[in-house]
Protein backbone atom coordinates (compact mmCIF):
# COMPACT_ATOMS: atom_id res chain seq x y z
CA UNK A 1 0.00 0.00 0.00
CA UNK A 2 2.78 2.26 0.82
CA UNK A 3 4.35 1.90 -2.57
CA UNK A 4 1.75 2.63 -4.26
CA UNK A 5 1.39 5.77 -2.24
CA UNK A 6 4.79 6.62 -3.02
CA UNK A 7 4.02 6.06 -7.01
CA UNK A 8 1.06 8.16 -7.07
CA UNK A 9 2.80 10.93 -4.88
CA UNK A 10 6.20 11.29 -6.50
CA UNK A 11 6.13 9.31 -9.66
CA UNK A 12 2.94 10.53 -11.51
CA UNK A 13 3.44 13.87 -11.33
CA UNK A 14 7.22 13.52 -12.31
CA UNK A 15 6.02 11.80 -15.36
CA UNK A 16 3.28 14.47 -15.66
CA UNK A 17 6.20 17.12 -16.24
CA UNK A 18 8.48 14.66 -18.36
CA UNK A 19 5.64 13.59 -20.62
CA UNK A 20 5.88 16.45 -23.16
CA UNK A 21 9.66 16.25 -23.89
CA UNK A 22 9.22 12.82 -24.26
CA UNK A 23 6.58 13.65 -27.04
CA UNK A 24 8.75 15.80 -28.86
CA UNK A 25 11.44 13.18 -28.27
CA UNK A 26 9.52 11.19 -30.60
CA UNK A 27 10.46 13.08 -33.46
CA UNK A 28 13.88 12.42 -33.33
CA UNK A 29 16.68 13.97 -31.14
CA UNK A 30 17.84 16.78 -33.14
CA UNK A 31 14.08 17.85 -33.91
CA UNK A 32 13.51 17.52 -30.47
CA UNK A 33 16.17 19.94 -29.22
CA UNK A 34 15.54 22.65 -32.31
CA UNK A 35 11.79 22.71 -30.30
CA UNK A 36 13.87 23.00 -27.40
CA UNK A 37 13.80 20.23 -25.41
CA UNK A 38 16.69 19.07 -22.90
CA UNK A 39 17.11 16.24 -24.76
CA UNK A 40 20.09 14.58 -22.37
CA UNK A 41 18.78 15.49 -19.18
CA UNK A 42 15.00 14.66 -19.86
CA UNK A 43 16.18 11.65 -21.20
CA UNK A 44 17.87 10.34 -18.14
CA UNK A 45 14.85 11.69 -16.07
CA UNK A 46 12.18 9.47 -17.38
CA UNK A 47 14.56 6.42 -17.25
CA UNK A 48 15.08 7.15 -13.58
CA UNK A 49 11.44 7.98 -13.53
CA UNK A 50 10.43 4.26 -15.55
CA UNK A 51 12.73 2.15 -13.88
CA UNK A 52 11.13 3.91 -10.48
CA UNK A 53 7.91 2.64 -11.85
CA UNK A 54 8.79 -0.46 -12.92
CA UNK A 55 10.67 -1.59 -9.54
CA UNK A 56 7.84 -0.31 -7.39
CA UNK A 57 4.98 -2.56 -9.59
CA UNK A 58 7.73 -5.50 -8.99
CA UNK A 59 8.00 -5.04 -5.44
CA UNK A 60 4.50 -5.22 -5.20
CA UNK A 61 3.18 -7.48 -7.58
CA UNK A 62 6.36 -9.88 -8.32
CA UNK A 63 7.16 -9.86 -11.73
CA UNK A 64 4.51 -10.11 -14.49
CA UNK A 65 5.94 -10.73 -17.89
CA UNK A 66 4.80 -8.89 -21.03
CA UNK A 67 2.44 -6.30 -19.89
CA UNK A 68 4.09 -3.14 -20.54
CA UNK A 69 4.36 -4.66 -23.80
CA UNK A 70 0.78 -4.98 -24.70
CA UNK A 71 -0.24 -2.04 -22.54
CA UNK A 72 1.20 0.53 -24.83
CA UNK A 73 0.47 -0.96 -28.22
CA UNK A 74 -3.40 -1.24 -27.41
CA UNK A 75 -3.71 2.39 -25.47
CA UNK A 76 -2.15 3.96 -28.67
CA UNK A 77 -4.70 1.94 -30.63
CA UNK A 78 -7.46 3.16 -28.54
CA UNK A 79 -6.72 7.01 -28.61
CA UNK A 80 -5.35 7.49 -31.84
CA UNK A 81 -2.62 9.02 -30.10
CA UNK A 82 1.17 8.44 -30.52
CA UNK A 83 2.25 8.47 -26.82
CA UNK A 84 -1.18 7.91 -24.92
CA UNK A 85 0.90 7.25 -21.33
CA UNK A 86 -1.91 7.67 -19.20
CA UNK A 87 -4.27 5.21 -21.20
CA UNK A 88 -1.40 2.69 -21.20
CA UNK A 89 -1.24 2.83 -17.22
CA UNK A 90 -4.81 2.03 -17.49
CA UNK A 91 -4.98 -0.66 -19.81
CA UNK A 92 -2.22 -2.20 -18.23
CA UNK A 93 -3.69 -2.05 -14.66
CA UNK A 94 -6.73 -3.57 -16.52
CA UNK A 95 -4.45 -6.26 -18.02
CA UNK A 96 -3.76 -7.14 -15.13
CA UNK A 97 -6.63 -7.52 -13.36
CA UNK A 98 -8.57 -9.43 -15.44
CA UNK A 99 -5.65 -12.37 -16.14
CA UNK A 100 -5.56 -12.50 -12.37
CA UNK A 101 -9.19 -13.00 -12.50
CA UNK A 102 -8.42 -15.05 -15.01
CA UNK A 103 -5.28 -17.29 -13.26
CA UNK A 104 -7.79 -17.75 -10.24
CA UNK A 105 -10.71 -19.06 -11.25
CA UNK A 106 -9.71 -21.07 -14.85
CA UNK A 107 -8.71 -23.71 -12.84
CA UNK A 108 -10.36 -23.19 -9.42
CA UNK A 109 -9.45 -24.65 -6.54
CA UNK A 110 -6.08 -24.12 -8.22
CA UNK A 111 -4.47 -20.99 -8.54
CA UNK A 112 -2.03 -20.03 -11.68
CA UNK A 113 0.33 -17.53 -11.76
CA UNK A 114 -0.74 -13.92 -13.06
CA UNK A 115 2.02 -14.33 -15.17
CA UNK A 116 0.99 -17.54 -17.10
CA UNK A 117 -1.92 -15.52 -18.45
CA UNK A 118 -0.64 -12.39 -19.28
CA UNK A 119 2.29 -14.85 -21.26
CA UNK A 120 -0.20 -16.69 -22.80
CA UNK A 121 -1.81 -13.58 -24.42
CA UNK A 122 1.10 -11.41 -25.18
CA UNK A 123 3.11 -14.17 -26.29
CA UNK A 124 0.67 -14.41 -29.79
CA UNK A 125 0.64 -10.60 -29.32
CA UNK A 126 4.32 -10.46 -29.75
CA UNK A 127 4.27 -12.76 -32.58
CA UNK A 128 1.82 -10.57 -34.63
CA UNK A 129 3.36 -7.65 -34.00
CA UNK A 130 6.65 -8.84 -35.49
CA UNK A 131 4.98 -10.30 -38.67
CA UNK A 132 3.21 -6.39 -39.05
CA UNK A 133 6.16 -3.99 -38.74
CA UNK A 134 8.03 -6.45 -41.25
CA UNK A 135 5.25 -6.25 -43.38
CA UNK A 136 5.25 -2.80 -43.07
CA UNK A 137 8.84 -2.35 -43.58
CA UNK A 138 9.16 -1.03 -40.34
CA UNK A 139 11.17 -3.86 -38.51
CA UNK A 140 13.97 -3.11 -36.05
CA UNK B 1 1.51 35.31 -39.66
CA UNK B 2 2.16 38.65 -40.54
CA UNK B 3 4.93 39.97 -39.16
CA UNK B 4 5.45 43.81 -37.58
CA UNK B 5 8.62 45.48 -39.36
CA UNK B 6 11.51 44.69 -36.61
CA UNK B 7 15.05 43.90 -36.39
CA UNK B 8 15.37 40.51 -38.05
CA UNK B 9 17.66 38.27 -35.71
CA UNK B 10 21.37 37.32 -36.78
CA UNK B 11 23.39 34.53 -36.56
CA UNK B 12 27.15 34.72 -36.94
CA UNK B 13 29.81 32.11 -35.87
CA UNK B 14 33.14 33.22 -34.93
CA UNK B 15 36.17 31.22 -35.38
CA UNK B 16 34.45 27.66 -35.27
CA UNK B 17 35.80 24.39 -35.24
CA UNK B 18 33.63 21.16 -35.59
CA UNK B 19 34.14 18.23 -34.89
CA UNK B 20 32.72 14.40 -33.59
CA UNK B 21 34.66 12.50 -31.33
CA UNK B 22 38.14 13.80 -31.98
CA UNK B 23 37.76 13.80 -35.33
CA UNK B 24 37.78 17.79 -36.60
CA UNK B 25 35.66 18.67 -39.50
CA UNK B 26 35.50 22.32 -39.59
CA UNK B 27 38.44 25.00 -38.87
CA UNK B 28 38.70 28.14 -37.78
CA UNK B 29 35.98 29.03 -39.75
CA UNK B 30 33.56 32.09 -39.39
CA UNK B 31 30.67 33.19 -40.91
CA UNK B 32 27.76 35.55 -40.93
CA UNK B 33 24.05 34.86 -42.16
CA UNK B 34 22.51 37.62 -44.17
CA UNK B 35 19.17 38.56 -41.88
CA UNK B 36 15.92 38.73 -44.39
CA UNK B 37 18.04 36.55 -46.98
CA UNK B 38 18.00 33.00 -48.21
CA UNK B 39 21.20 32.04 -47.90
CA UNK B 40 22.08 28.25 -49.66
CA UNK B 41 25.28 26.05 -48.23
CA UNK B 42 27.05 23.89 -51.47
CA UNK B 43 29.41 21.55 -51.06
CA UNK B 44 30.87 18.28 -51.98
CA UNK B 45 29.44 15.51 -49.37
CA UNK B 46 31.59 15.31 -45.81
CA UNK B 47 32.47 18.94 -46.53
CA UNK B 48 31.13 19.85 -43.29
CA UNK B 49 28.18 21.98 -44.36
CA UNK B 50 25.85 19.47 -42.39
CA UNK B 51 28.17 19.79 -39.62
CA UNK B 52 28.17 23.98 -39.71
CA UNK B 53 24.29 23.97 -39.93
CA UNK B 54 23.42 21.42 -36.84
CA UNK B 55 26.25 24.06 -35.10
CA UNK B 56 24.83 27.31 -35.92
CA UNK B 57 21.09 25.74 -34.83
CA UNK B 58 23.07 24.70 -31.05
CA UNK B 59 22.73 20.85 -32.18
CA UNK B 60 26.52 20.66 -31.86
CA UNK B 61 29.02 21.77 -29.42
CA UNK B 62 32.07 23.57 -30.99
CA UNK B 63 35.20 22.37 -29.74
CA UNK B 64 36.48 25.84 -30.39
CA UNK B 65 35.20 29.36 -31.15
CA UNK B 66 31.31 30.48 -30.73
CA UNK B 67 27.62 31.26 -32.03
CA UNK B 68 25.92 34.35 -31.66
CA UNK B 69 23.01 34.44 -32.02
CA UNK B 70 21.18 38.02 -31.41
CA UNK B 71 24.78 38.77 -30.54
CA UNK B 72 24.55 36.71 -27.49
CA UNK B 73 26.58 33.08 -27.29
CA UNK B 74 24.48 30.58 -27.87
CA UNK B 75 25.24 27.69 -25.79
CA UNK B 76 24.59 30.45 -22.55
CA UNK B 77 21.08 30.87 -23.65
CA UNK B 78 18.45 28.56 -22.76
CA UNK B 79 17.69 25.90 -25.21
CA UNK B 80 14.15 27.27 -25.05
CA UNK B 81 15.51 30.85 -26.05
CA UNK B 82 17.34 29.66 -29.36
CA UNK B 83 14.02 27.76 -29.88
CA UNK B 84 11.96 30.90 -29.98
CA UNK B 85 14.28 32.21 -32.27
CA UNK B 86 15.65 30.01 -34.83
CA UNK B 87 13.91 27.01 -36.17
CA UNK B 88 16.14 23.63 -37.55
CA UNK B 89 14.71 20.97 -39.78
CA UNK B 90 17.20 18.02 -39.45
CA UNK B 91 17.76 16.11 -42.66
CA UNK B 92 15.54 12.96 -41.44
CA UNK B 93 13.48 13.62 -38.45
CA UNK B 94 11.06 10.47 -37.55
CA UNK B 95 7.33 10.60 -38.06
CA UNK B 96 5.61 8.70 -35.04
CA UNK B 97 3.28 5.87 -36.32
CA UNK B 98 0.27 6.70 -36.87
CA UNK B 99 0.94 11.07 -36.02
CA UNK B 100 -2.03 12.92 -37.67
CA UNK B 101 -0.61 16.22 -39.71
CA UNK B 102 -2.22 18.51 -37.11
CA UNK B 103 -0.82 17.09 -34.60
CA UNK B 104 2.80 17.01 -35.86
CA UNK B 105 2.65 20.91 -36.95
CA UNK B 106 1.34 21.49 -33.21
CA UNK B 107 4.02 19.99 -31.72
CA UNK B 108 5.97 22.90 -33.53
CA UNK B 109 4.61 25.36 -30.49
CA UNK B 110 6.66 23.47 -28.02
CA UNK B 111 8.92 26.43 -27.35
CA UNK B 112 6.03 28.85 -26.58
CA UNK B 113 4.13 26.37 -24.08
CA UNK B 114 4.55 26.32 -20.05
CA UNK B 115 5.00 23.03 -18.09
CA UNK B 116 1.29 22.71 -18.20
CA UNK B 117 0.66 22.79 -22.19
CA UNK B 118 -1.45 25.17 -22.45
CA UNK B 119 -3.22 25.49 -26.15
CA UNK B 120 -3.97 29.22 -26.75
CA UNK B 121 -5.78 30.98 -29.34
CA UNK B 122 -1.46 32.12 -30.40
CA UNK B 123 -0.63 28.38 -30.88
CA UNK B 124 -3.97 27.57 -33.00
CA UNK B 125 -3.41 30.89 -35.53
CA UNK B 126 -0.22 29.86 -35.76
CA UNK B 127 -0.36 26.24 -36.74
CA UNK B 128 -3.48 27.03 -38.95
CA UNK B 129 -0.82 29.77 -40.42
CA UNK B 130 1.64 27.28 -40.98
CA UNK B 131 -0.97 25.03 -42.45
CA UNK B 132 -2.38 27.44 -45.05
CA UNK B 133 1.06 28.30 -45.93
CA UNK B 134 2.80 24.49 -46.71
CA UNK B 135 -1.05 23.96 -48.50
CA UNK B 136 -0.80 21.21 -45.83
CA UNK B 137 -4.70 22.85 -44.94
CA UNK B 138 -6.81 19.80 -46.27
CA UNK B 139 -4.05 17.14 -45.41
CA UNK B 140 -4.65 18.49 -41.26
CA UNK B 141 -6.37 15.24 -39.75
CA UNK B 142 -4.42 12.68 -42.47
CA UNK B 143 -2.03 10.47 -40.92
CA UNK B 144 1.75 11.56 -41.98
CA UNK B 145 2.44 8.07 -42.56
CA UNK B 146 0.27 7.97 -45.37
CA UNK B 147 1.18 10.81 -46.79
CA UNK B 148 3.51 11.26 -50.43
CA UNK B 149 7.18 11.86 -49.96
CA UNK B 150 6.59 15.25 -51.08
CA UNK B 151 3.31 16.30 -48.90
CA UNK B 152 5.30 15.15 -45.64
CA UNK B 153 8.20 17.24 -46.58
CA UNK B 154 5.76 20.10 -46.41
CA UNK B 155 4.27 19.18 -42.95
CA UNK B 156 8.01 18.88 -41.57
CA UNK B 157 8.05 22.78 -43.16
CA UNK B 158 4.92 23.61 -41.66
CA UNK B 159 5.90 22.11 -38.24
CA UNK B 160 9.22 24.51 -38.45
CA UNK B 161 7.11 26.97 -39.48
CA UNK B 162 4.34 27.04 -36.68
CA UNK B 163 7.36 27.25 -34.26
CA UNK B 164 7.36 31.57 -35.53
CA UNK B 165 11.11 32.00 -35.60
CA UNK B 166 12.78 34.71 -37.89
CA UNK B 167 15.13 32.25 -38.58
CA UNK B 168 14.73 28.98 -40.18
CA UNK B 169 17.28 26.37 -40.89
CA UNK B 170 17.03 23.40 -43.18
CA UNK B 171 19.35 20.81 -44.03
CA UNK B 172 19.07 19.28 -47.57
CA UNK B 173 15.10 19.79 -47.83
CA UNK B 174 14.59 18.45 -50.93
CA UNK B 175 16.85 15.29 -51.03
CA UNK B 176 14.65 11.86 -52.25
CA UNK B 177 12.01 14.01 -53.52
CA UNK B 178 11.03 14.18 -57.50
CA UNK B 179 12.39 17.45 -59.88
CA UNK B 180 8.89 19.17 -59.75
CA UNK B 181 8.60 18.24 -55.79
CA UNK B 182 12.24 19.54 -55.34
CA UNK B 183 11.39 23.16 -57.13
CA UNK B 184 7.78 23.31 -55.07
CA UNK B 185 9.40 23.14 -51.46
CA UNK B 186 12.44 25.71 -52.36
CA UNK B 187 9.37 28.26 -53.93
CA UNK B 188 7.46 27.56 -50.91
CA UNK B 189 10.58 28.75 -48.61
CA UNK B 190 11.42 31.08 -51.21
CA UNK B 191 7.46 32.33 -50.97
CA UNK B 192 8.26 32.84 -46.48
CA UNK B 193 10.92 34.73 -47.29
CA UNK B 194 9.32 37.16 -49.26
CA UNK B 195 6.49 37.52 -47.91
CA UNK B 196 7.33 37.20 -44.28
CA UNK B 197 11.30 38.50 -44.40
CA UNK B 198 12.13 35.06 -42.56
CA UNK B 199 15.83 34.99 -42.93
CA UNK B 200 15.94 31.05 -44.71
CA UNK B 201 19.61 28.71 -44.67
CA UNK B 202 19.23 25.43 -46.57
CA UNK B 203 22.52 22.80 -47.65
CA UNK B 204 21.56 21.95 -50.74
CA UNK B 205 23.12 19.55 -53.34
CA UNK B 206 21.97 20.46 -56.96
CA UNK B 207 23.86 23.64 -57.65
CA UNK B 208 21.26 25.00 -60.50
CA UNK B 209 18.99 24.90 -57.54
CA UNK B 210 21.30 26.56 -55.51
CA UNK B 211 22.15 29.36 -58.04
CA UNK B 212 18.43 30.27 -58.60
CA UNK B 213 17.34 30.45 -54.77
CA UNK B 214 20.11 31.97 -53.32
CA UNK B 215 20.33 35.44 -52.71
CA UNK B 216 24.16 34.41 -50.77
CA UNK B 217 25.97 31.12 -51.98
CA UNK B 218 28.40 29.54 -49.73
CA UNK B 219 30.37 27.33 -51.18
CA UNK B 220 32.67 24.63 -48.75
CA UNK B 221 35.60 22.38 -49.36
CA UNK B 222 37.09 20.64 -46.44
CA UNK B 223 35.68 22.27 -43.58
CA UNK B 224 36.19 25.90 -45.14
CA UNK B 225 34.64 28.53 -47.23
CA UNK B 226 36.18 28.49 -50.66
CA UNK B 227 33.47 31.66 -51.66
CA UNK B 228 30.30 33.21 -50.62
CA UNK B 229 28.50 36.01 -52.01
CA UNK B 230 25.64 35.92 -54.95
CA UNK B 231 25.67 33.09 -57.30
CA UNK B 232 26.12 35.54 -60.12
CA UNK B 233 29.29 37.41 -58.56
CA UNK B 234 30.95 33.85 -57.41
CA UNK B 235 30.39 30.84 -59.33
CA UNK B 236 32.46 30.02 -62.48
CA UNK B 237 33.94 27.26 -63.92
CA UNK B 238 37.06 27.36 -61.89
CA UNK B 239 35.20 27.67 -58.23
CA UNK B 240 33.05 24.37 -59.58
CA UNK B 241 36.15 22.38 -60.90
CA UNK B 242 37.75 23.60 -57.55
CA UNK B 243 35.37 22.69 -54.80
CA UNK B 244 33.72 19.93 -56.12
CA UNK B 245 36.49 18.36 -58.85
CA UNK B 246 34.17 18.23 -61.60
CA UNK B 247 34.77 19.61 -64.76
CA UNK B 248 32.32 21.88 -66.16
CA UNK B 249 30.82 25.19 -68.44
CA UNK B 250 28.56 27.47 -66.59
CA UNK B 251 26.07 28.84 -68.74
CA UNK B 252 23.20 31.68 -67.92
CA UNK B 253 20.16 29.56 -66.94
CA UNK B 254 17.58 31.11 -69.86
CA UNK B 255 14.56 30.66 -67.24
CA UNK B 256 16.27 32.90 -64.29
CA UNK B 257 19.00 34.13 -65.69
CA UNK B 258 21.04 32.55 -62.99
CA UNK B 259 24.28 30.67 -63.55
CA UNK B 260 23.89 27.14 -64.62
CA UNK B 261 26.56 24.36 -64.02
CA UNK B 262 27.08 22.03 -67.41
CA UNK B 263 29.16 19.38 -65.71
CA UNK B 264 31.44 17.56 -68.53
CA UNK B 265 31.66 13.86 -68.03
CA UNK B 266 34.07 11.42 -69.35
CA UNK B 267 31.67 10.11 -72.06
CA UNK B 268 30.56 12.80 -74.40
CA UNK B 269 30.59 10.94 -77.19
CA UNK B 270 27.24 9.49 -76.48
CA UNK B 271 26.15 13.03 -77.39
CA UNK B 272 28.47 13.47 -80.73
CA UNK B 273 27.21 10.22 -82.16
CA UNK B 274 23.57 11.19 -81.47
CA UNK B 275 24.20 14.37 -83.51
CA UNK B 276 26.58 12.80 -86.50
CA UNK B 277 23.50 10.43 -87.45
CA UNK B 278 20.91 13.75 -87.33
Amino acid sequence: MRTGLVAVVVLVPALALLVRSLRMMQLGDEAAKGLGVRVERDRLLLVLVAVAFAALATAAAGPIIFVAFVAGPIARRLTNDPLAIWTSALVGALVVVLSDILARRLFAPTELPVGVITGVVGAPYLLWLLARTNRAGRGG
Amino acid sequence: MSKSPRLPTTLRGEDLSLGYGGFEVVNALSVSIAPGKVTVIVGPNACGKSTLLRAMARLLKPTHGTVLLDGTSIHRLSTRDVATKLGILPQSPIAPEGITVADLVGRGRYPHQGWFRTWTEADRIAVDGALEATGTLDLADRPVDELSGGQRQRVWIAMTLAQGTDLMLLDEPTTYLDLAHQVDVLDLLVDLNQREGRTIVLVLHDLNHACRYAHHLIAMRGGAIVAEGSPDAIVTAELITDVFGLPCQIITDPVSQTPMVVPIGRHLHVATEVEERT
